[in-house]
Protein backbone atom coordinates (compact mmCIF):
# COMPACT_ATOMS: atom_id res chain seq x y z
CA UNK A 1 0.00 0.00 0.00
CA UNK A 2 1.16 3.56 -0.70
CA UNK A 3 2.78 5.09 2.40
CA UNK A 4 0.95 8.43 1.93
CA UNK A 5 -2.37 6.62 1.70
CA UNK A 6 -1.64 4.57 4.82
CA UNK A 7 -0.68 7.77 6.69
CA UNK A 8 -3.96 9.35 5.61
CA UNK A 9 -5.87 6.26 6.78
CA UNK A 10 -4.08 6.34 10.18
CA UNK A 11 -4.80 10.08 10.58
CA UNK A 12 -8.41 9.56 9.57
CA UNK A 13 -8.74 6.70 12.07
CA UNK A 14 -7.28 8.89 14.85
CA UNK A 15 -9.72 11.75 14.09
CA UNK A 16 -12.61 9.24 14.05
CA UNK A 17 -11.53 7.82 17.43
CA UNK A 18 -11.38 11.38 18.88
CA UNK A 19 -14.89 12.21 17.58
CA UNK A 20 -16.30 8.94 18.95
CA UNK A 21 -14.58 9.62 22.31
CA UNK A 22 -16.10 13.13 22.54
CA UNK A 23 -19.60 11.85 21.64
CA UNK A 24 -19.24 9.01 24.14
CA UNK A 25 -18.05 11.38 26.92
CA UNK A 26 -20.96 13.72 26.34
CA UNK A 27 -23.40 10.80 26.26
CA UNK A 28 -22.01 9.30 29.49
CA UNK A 29 -21.54 12.48 31.51
CA UNK A 30 -24.68 14.14 30.23
CA UNK A 31 -25.03 17.55 28.72
CA UNK A 32 -27.28 19.96 30.55
CA UNK A 33 -27.63 23.24 28.76
CA UNK A 34 -28.80 26.10 30.92
CA UNK A 35 -29.32 29.80 30.36
CA UNK A 36 -26.28 31.95 31.19
CA UNK A 37 -26.93 34.99 33.32
CA UNK A 38 -24.47 37.76 34.07
CA UNK A 39 -24.48 39.30 37.51
CA UNK A 40 -21.83 41.88 38.43
CA UNK A 41 -19.69 40.52 35.63
CA UNK A 42 -19.80 36.95 37.05
CA UNK A 43 -21.29 34.19 34.92
CA UNK A 44 -24.03 32.00 36.42
CA UNK A 45 -25.19 28.94 34.60
CA UNK A 46 -28.68 28.56 36.08
CA UNK A 47 -31.26 31.19 36.77
CA UNK A 48 -32.76 31.56 40.23
CA UNK A 49 -36.48 31.27 40.60
CA UNK A 50 -38.64 33.50 42.81
CA UNK A 51 -41.79 31.44 42.58
CA UNK A 52 -43.25 30.16 45.84
CA UNK A 53 -42.40 26.50 46.63
CA UNK A 54 -44.90 23.88 45.42
CA UNK A 55 -45.09 22.16 48.82
CA UNK A 56 -44.56 23.87 52.20
CA UNK A 57 -41.01 23.65 53.58
CA UNK A 58 -40.50 21.87 56.91
CA UNK A 59 -40.27 24.22 59.93
CA UNK A 60 -36.74 25.21 61.00
CA UNK A 61 -36.95 23.41 64.35
CA UNK A 62 -37.61 20.14 62.50
CA UNK A 63 -34.57 20.75 60.27
CA UNK A 64 -32.54 21.33 63.44
CA UNK A 65 -33.82 18.03 64.83
CA UNK A 66 -32.93 16.26 61.57
CA UNK A 67 -29.49 17.85 61.61
CA UNK A 68 -28.99 16.78 65.24
CA UNK A 69 -30.09 13.25 64.40
CA UNK A 70 -27.71 13.08 61.40
CA UNK A 71 -24.85 14.46 63.52
CA UNK A 72 -25.53 11.82 66.16
CA UNK A 73 -25.61 9.01 63.57
CA UNK A 74 -22.38 10.31 62.01
CA UNK A 75 -20.67 10.55 65.39
CA UNK A 76 -21.70 6.97 66.27
CA UNK A 77 -20.44 5.72 62.90
CA UNK A 78 -17.15 7.64 63.26
CA UNK A 79 -16.65 6.34 66.81
CA UNK A 80 -17.18 2.79 65.54
CA UNK A 81 -14.68 3.37 62.70
CA UNK A 82 -12.05 4.62 65.16
CA UNK A 83 -12.79 1.75 67.55
CA UNK A 84 -12.63 -0.82 64.75
CA UNK A 85 -9.45 0.73 63.41
CA UNK A 86 -10.98 1.82 60.11
CA UNK A 87 -10.27 5.56 60.32
CA UNK A 88 -7.65 5.46 57.63
CA UNK A 89 -4.47 7.46 57.99
CA UNK A 90 -2.59 6.34 54.90
CA UNK A 91 -1.26 3.44 52.90
CA UNK A 92 -1.03 2.10 49.42
CA UNK A 93 -2.16 -0.89 47.46
CA UNK A 94 -1.53 -2.63 44.16
CA UNK A 95 -5.06 -3.70 43.29
CA UNK A 96 -3.83 -6.15 40.65
CA UNK A 97 -1.90 -8.01 43.35
CA UNK A 98 -4.77 -7.69 45.87
CA UNK A 99 -2.21 -6.64 48.43
CA UNK A 100 -1.73 -3.34 50.16
CA UNK A 101 -0.74 -1.64 53.36
CA UNK A 102 -2.82 0.49 55.65
CA UNK A 103 -2.21 2.56 58.76
CA UNK A 104 -5.38 3.32 60.72
CA UNK A 105 -6.20 5.13 63.92
CA UNK A 106 -6.95 2.44 66.45
CA UNK A 107 -8.32 3.79 69.71
CA UNK A 108 -10.83 2.16 72.01
CA UNK A 109 -11.70 5.23 74.05
CA UNK A 110 -11.48 7.95 71.39
CA UNK A 111 -14.78 9.43 70.22
CA UNK A 112 -15.90 11.67 67.38
CA UNK A 113 -15.23 14.86 69.43
CA UNK A 114 -11.60 13.80 69.90
CA UNK A 115 -11.32 13.12 66.16
CA UNK A 116 -12.74 16.47 65.04
CA UNK A 117 -10.76 18.47 67.60
CA UNK A 118 -7.66 16.72 66.28
CA UNK A 119 -8.58 17.63 62.68
CA UNK A 120 -9.24 21.25 63.71
CA UNK A 121 -5.82 21.43 65.43
CA UNK A 122 -4.19 20.02 62.29
CA UNK A 123 -5.87 22.68 60.11
CA UNK A 124 -5.05 25.44 62.59
CA UNK A 125 -1.39 24.55 63.16
CA UNK A 126 -0.74 22.96 59.76
CA UNK A 127 1.02 20.11 61.55
CA UNK A 128 0.15 16.44 61.47
CA UNK A 129 -1.06 15.29 64.88
CA UNK A 130 0.21 11.93 66.08
CA UNK A 131 -2.45 9.44 67.05
CA UNK A 132 -2.50 5.80 68.17
CA UNK A 133 -1.97 4.09 64.81
CA UNK A 134 -1.98 0.41 63.91
CA UNK A 135 -0.28 -0.80 60.71
CA UNK A 136 -1.99 -3.46 58.63
CA UNK A 137 -1.45 -5.54 55.55
CA UNK A 138 -4.68 -5.36 53.57
CA UNK A 139 -5.67 -8.47 51.66
CA UNK A 140 -8.11 -7.17 49.05
CA UNK A 141 -8.89 -10.65 47.74
CA UNK A 142 -10.21 -11.96 51.04
CA UNK A 143 -13.31 -10.83 52.88
CA UNK A 144 -15.76 -11.86 55.55
CA UNK A 145 -18.53 -14.24 54.48
CA UNK A 146 -21.32 -11.67 54.61
CA UNK A 147 -21.63 -8.38 56.37
CA UNK A 148 -25.29 -7.61 56.70
CA UNK A 149 -24.97 -4.93 59.36
CA UNK A 150 -28.59 -3.83 59.34
CA UNK A 151 -30.43 -7.10 58.70
CA UNK A 152 -28.27 -9.90 60.06
CA UNK A 153 -29.26 -13.39 58.96
CA UNK A 154 -27.90 -16.81 59.85
CA UNK A 155 -24.87 -16.52 57.55
CA UNK A 156 -24.02 -12.92 58.32
CA UNK A 157 -20.86 -12.00 60.18
CA UNK A 158 -20.24 -8.57 61.67
CA UNK A 159 -16.77 -7.39 62.61
CA UNK A 160 -16.25 -5.14 65.62
CA UNK A 161 -13.58 -4.26 68.17
CA UNK A 162 -14.13 -3.95 71.90
CA UNK A 163 -11.30 -3.08 74.36
CA UNK A 164 -8.73 -3.51 71.56
CA UNK A 165 -9.85 -7.11 70.91
CA UNK A 166 -11.32 -7.90 67.48
CA UNK A 167 -14.48 -10.01 67.32
CA UNK A 168 -16.86 -11.31 64.71
CA UNK A 169 -20.49 -11.37 65.77
CA UNK A 170 -22.32 -14.27 64.16
CA UNK A 171 -25.00 -16.86 64.67
CA UNK A 172 -23.79 -20.15 66.10
CA UNK A 173 -25.13 -23.20 67.96
CA UNK A 174 -25.32 -22.20 71.62
CA UNK A 175 -26.90 -25.30 73.14
CA UNK A 176 -26.38 -29.05 72.75
CA UNK A 177 -28.67 -30.96 70.39
CA UNK A 178 -32.15 -31.65 71.70
CA UNK A 179 -34.10 -34.63 70.43
CA UNK A 180 -37.51 -33.80 69.06
CA UNK A 181 -40.38 -35.82 67.64
CA UNK A 182 -39.68 -38.70 65.21
CA UNK A 183 -35.88 -38.71 65.66
CA UNK A 184 -35.58 -35.05 64.68
CA UNK A 185 -32.82 -33.04 66.35
CA UNK A 186 -33.06 -29.39 67.34
CA UNK A 187 -30.25 -26.93 67.80
CA UNK A 188 -30.52 -23.58 69.44
CA UNK A 189 -28.88 -20.77 67.52
CA UNK A 190 -27.82 -17.47 69.00
CA UNK A 191 -25.53 -14.54 68.39
CA UNK A 192 -22.01 -14.96 69.74
CA UNK A 193 -18.86 -12.82 69.69
CA UNK A 194 -15.95 -14.90 68.46
CA UNK A 195 -12.48 -13.39 69.05
CA UNK A 196 -10.36 -13.17 65.89
CA UNK A 197 -6.77 -12.20 65.12
CA UNK A 198 -7.52 -10.19 61.98
CA UNK A 199 -9.21 -6.83 61.47
CA UNK A 200 -11.67 -5.97 58.72
CA UNK A 201 -12.32 -2.96 56.54
CA UNK A 202 -16.03 -3.04 55.58
CA UNK A 203 -15.61 -0.06 53.22
CA UNK A 204 -12.89 -1.62 51.03
CA UNK A 205 -14.13 -5.13 51.92
CA UNK A 206 -10.61 -6.28 52.66
CA UNK A 207 -9.08 -8.31 55.43
CA UNK A 208 -6.53 -6.49 57.57
CA UNK A 209 -3.64 -8.33 59.17
CA UNK A 210 -2.07 -6.36 62.05
CA UNK A 211 1.70 -6.15 61.49
CA UNK A 212 4.61 -3.96 62.52
CA UNK A 213 5.52 -0.76 60.69
CA UNK A 214 8.70 -2.40 59.33
CA UNK A 215 6.64 -5.12 57.62
CA UNK A 216 4.31 -2.55 56.02
CA UNK A 217 7.34 -0.56 54.80
CA UNK A 218 8.88 -3.69 53.26
CA UNK A 219 5.56 -4.62 51.61
CA UNK A 220 5.17 -1.02 50.38
CA UNK A 221 8.56 -1.14 48.64
CA UNK A 222 7.69 -4.58 47.24
CA UNK A 223 4.33 -3.22 45.98
CA UNK A 224 5.98 -0.16 44.41
CA UNK A 225 8.52 -2.44 42.71
CA UNK A 226 5.82 -4.73 41.35
CA UNK A 227 3.68 -1.74 40.30
CA UNK A 228 6.67 -0.26 38.44
CA UNK A 229 7.35 -3.57 36.65
CA UNK A 230 3.64 -3.91 35.76
CA UNK A 231 3.55 -0.32 34.52
CA UNK A 232 6.62 -0.90 32.30
CA UNK A 233 5.11 -4.15 31.02
CA UNK A 234 1.81 -2.36 30.25
CA UNK A 235 3.74 0.34 28.36
CA UNK A 236 5.59 -2.33 26.34
CA UNK A 237 2.26 -4.04 25.54
CA UNK A 238 0.72 -0.74 24.42
CA UNK A 239 3.83 -0.01 22.35
CA UNK A 240 3.82 -3.34 20.54
CA UNK A 241 0.05 -3.06 19.98
CA UNK A 242 0.51 0.37 18.33
CA UNK A 243 3.32 -1.13 16.20
CA UNK A 244 0.94 -3.97 15.27
CA UNK A 245 -1.75 -1.48 14.14
CA UNK A 246 0.83 0.54 12.15
CA UNK A 247 2.19 -2.64 10.51
CA UNK A 248 -1.32 -3.59 9.42
CA UNK A 249 -1.91 -0.10 8.00
CA UNK A 250 1.34 -0.51 6.02
CA UNK A 251 0.10 -3.79 4.59
CA UNK A 252 2.33 -6.14 6.64
CA UNK A 253 -0.56 -8.19 8.02
CA UNK A 254 0.24 -11.88 8.32
CA UNK A 255 3.77 -11.70 9.70
CA UNK A 256 5.51 -13.62 12.49
CA UNK A 257 5.98 -10.36 14.42
CA UNK A 258 2.23 -9.65 14.42
CA UNK A 259 1.49 -13.22 15.47
CA UNK A 260 3.92 -12.94 18.40
CA UNK A 261 2.29 -9.63 19.44
CA UNK A 262 -1.22 -11.10 19.42
CA UNK A 263 -0.07 -14.22 21.29
CA UNK A 264 1.71 -12.14 23.96
CA UNK A 265 -1.34 -9.90 24.51
CA UNK A 266 -3.69 -12.92 24.64
CA UNK A 267 -1.46 -14.79 27.09
CA UNK A 268 -1.10 -11.70 29.30
CA UNK A 269 -4.85 -11.17 29.56
CA UNK A 270 -5.57 -14.88 30.08
CA UNK A 271 -2.79 -15.60 32.55
CA UNK A 272 -3.06 -12.45 34.72
CA UNK A 273 -6.30 -13.50 36.54
CA UNK A 274 -4.86 -16.97 37.13
CA UNK A 275 -1.68 -15.44 38.59
CA UNK A 276 -3.84 -13.13 40.71
CA UNK A 277 -5.90 -16.08 41.96
CA UNK A 278 -2.77 -18.12 42.80
CA UNK A 279 -1.27 -15.08 44.54
CA UNK A 280 -4.45 -14.70 46.62
CA UNK A 281 -4.32 -18.38 47.56
CA UNK A 282 -0.65 -17.97 48.49
CA UNK A 283 -1.51 -15.00 50.71
CA UNK A 284 -4.26 -17.10 52.29
CA UNK A 285 -1.74 -19.88 52.91
CA UNK A 286 0.82 -17.49 54.44
CA UNK A 287 -1.71 -15.90 56.80
CA UNK A 288 -3.76 -19.06 57.41
CA UNK A 289 -3.17 -18.79 61.18
CA UNK A 290 -5.14 -15.51 61.16
CA UNK A 291 -8.08 -16.85 59.15
CA UNK A 292 -11.29 -18.35 60.48
CA UNK A 293 -14.07 -20.23 58.71
CA UNK A 294 -15.83 -16.90 58.12
CA UNK A 295 -13.11 -15.61 55.79
CA UNK A 296 -13.72 -16.32 52.10
CA UNK A 297 -12.22 -15.36 48.74
CA UNK A 298 -13.81 -12.21 47.38
CA UNK A 299 -16.18 -12.56 44.42
CA UNK A 300 -14.95 -9.20 43.09
CA UNK A 301 -11.73 -10.93 42.05
CA UNK A 302 -13.70 -13.13 39.66
CA UNK A 303 -15.85 -10.28 38.37
CA UNK A 304 -12.64 -8.46 37.40
CA UNK A 305 -11.18 -11.71 36.02
CA UNK A 306 -14.04 -12.17 33.54
CA UNK A 307 -13.20 -8.88 31.86
CA UNK A 308 -9.57 -9.86 31.46
CA UNK A 309 -10.44 -13.38 30.26
CA UNK A 310 -12.92 -11.99 27.70
CA UNK A 311 -10.28 -9.64 26.25
CA UNK A 312 -7.75 -12.48 26.29
CA UNK A 313 -10.16 -14.76 24.39
CA UNK A 314 -10.78 -12.07 21.76
CA UNK A 315 -7.02 -11.71 21.23
CA UNK A 316 -6.63 -15.49 21.18
CA UNK A 317 -9.26 -15.72 18.43
CA UNK A 318 -7.45 -12.95 16.53
CA UNK A 319 -4.20 -14.89 16.94
CA UNK A 320 -5.83 -18.05 15.57
CA UNK A 321 -7.30 -16.12 12.62
CA UNK A 322 -3.97 -14.45 11.88
CA UNK A 323 -2.03 -17.74 12.11
CA UNK A 324 -4.52 -19.28 9.65
CA UNK A 325 -4.07 -16.24 7.40
CA UNK A 326 -0.28 -16.60 7.61
CA UNK A 327 -0.58 -20.29 6.65
CA UNK A 328 -2.73 -19.46 3.60
CA UNK A 329 -0.35 -16.65 2.62
CA UNK A 330 2.68 -18.97 2.84
CA UNK A 331 0.85 -21.59 0.80
CA UNK A 332 0.09 -19.00 -1.84
CA UNK A 333 3.64 -17.63 -1.81
CA UNK A 334 5.27 -21.08 -2.02
CA UNK A 335 3.05 -22.42 -4.75
CA UNK A 336 5.25 -22.57 -7.85
CA UNK B 1 8.10 -33.36 3.99
CA UNK B 2 7.77 -36.90 2.56
CA UNK B 3 7.73 -35.64 -1.06
CA UNK B 4 11.30 -35.12 -2.32
CA UNK B 5 11.95 -32.85 -5.30
CA UNK B 6 14.73 -34.34 -7.47
CA UNK B 7 14.97 -31.36 -9.76
CA UNK B 8 18.74 -30.92 -9.22
CA UNK B 9 19.31 -34.60 -10.15
CA UNK B 10 17.36 -34.26 -13.40
CA UNK B 11 19.08 -30.95 -14.21
CA UNK B 12 22.49 -32.59 -13.69
CA UNK B 13 21.48 -35.53 -15.91
CA UNK B 14 20.37 -33.19 -18.68
CA UNK B 15 23.37 -30.92 -17.98
CA UNK B 16 21.06 -27.92 -17.73
CA UNK B 17 21.74 -24.84 -15.60
CA UNK B 18 19.16 -23.09 -13.39
CA UNK B 19 19.19 -20.01 -15.62
CA UNK B 20 18.54 -22.07 -18.75
CA UNK B 21 15.71 -24.00 -17.11
CA UNK B 22 14.08 -20.85 -15.78
CA UNK B 23 14.17 -19.34 -19.27
CA UNK B 24 12.67 -22.48 -20.81
CA UNK B 25 9.97 -22.99 -18.16
CA UNK B 26 9.14 -19.31 -17.82
CA UNK B 27 9.34 -18.97 -14.03
CA UNK B 28 11.72 -16.83 -11.99
CA UNK B 29 15.04 -18.08 -10.64
CA UNK B 30 13.83 -17.40 -7.09
CA UNK B 31 10.75 -19.65 -7.53
CA UNK B 32 12.82 -22.34 -9.21
CA UNK B 33 15.28 -22.18 -6.32
CA UNK B 34 12.38 -22.58 -3.81
CA UNK B 35 11.28 -25.67 -5.75
CA UNK B 36 14.82 -27.07 -5.95
CA UNK B 37 15.52 -26.64 -2.22
CA UNK B 38 12.24 -28.33 -1.26
CA UNK B 39 10.71 -25.23 0.40
CA UNK B 40 7.72 -25.21 -1.98
CA UNK B 41 4.31 -26.02 -0.47
CA UNK B 42 2.59 -26.83 -3.77
CA UNK B 43 3.31 -27.06 -7.50
CA UNK B 44 0.88 -26.14 -10.26
CA UNK B 45 0.21 -28.82 -12.92
CA UNK B 46 1.11 -26.35 -15.68
CA UNK B 47 4.51 -25.66 -13.99
CA UNK B 48 5.13 -29.41 -13.69
CA UNK B 49 4.17 -29.85 -17.32
CA UNK B 50 6.58 -27.08 -18.41
CA UNK B 51 9.44 -28.56 -16.36
CA UNK B 52 8.81 -32.07 -17.72
CA UNK B 53 8.77 -30.63 -21.24
CA UNK B 54 12.04 -28.72 -20.68
CA UNK B 55 13.84 -31.64 -19.06
CA UNK B 56 12.21 -34.28 -21.26
CA UNK B 57 11.17 -36.45 -18.32
CA UNK B 58 8.15 -37.76 -16.39
CA UNK B 59 6.69 -36.14 -13.21
CA UNK B 60 7.89 -39.22 -11.28
CA UNK B 61 11.45 -38.40 -12.23
CA UNK B 62 11.17 -35.04 -10.47
CA UNK B 63 8.91 -35.92 -7.53
CA UNK B 64 9.56 -38.88 -5.24
CA UNK B 65 7.63 -40.11 -2.18
CA UNK B 66 9.69 -41.33 0.77
CA UNK B 67 7.89 -42.69 3.84
CA UNK B 68 8.90 -40.62 6.84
Amino acid sequence: MDIRLSKKITLGALILVCIVFIIFSVAVNGYTPGPLFKFNGTKYKYAETYLKPIDPSPPDNLLDAESQYNNFVDSVKLRRRIKNGNAEQGGNSVSWLSLGTQADISCDTCGSNWFWSRVKTEIKTGRFQTAPVQSYLSLLGWKLKATAYENPHLDSVVFHVEHNQAYVRKYAIISPAVKGEKDSVYYRYGLIDEPVKFHYDPYDKSLLIPVSKTVTLTVSYFSYGIALILFCYALILIGIFIRFVLDISKGHVFTNKNLRTLRLIAITFLVSPVVMFIFNLLLGFIFRSYFTEDVVLSKATWIEAWKSISIGLIFLMLYKAFSQGKKLKEEQEFTI
Amino acid sequence: MAIIVNLDVMMARRKMSLTELSEKVGITMANLSILKTGKAKAIRLETLEAICKALNCQPGDILEYIEA
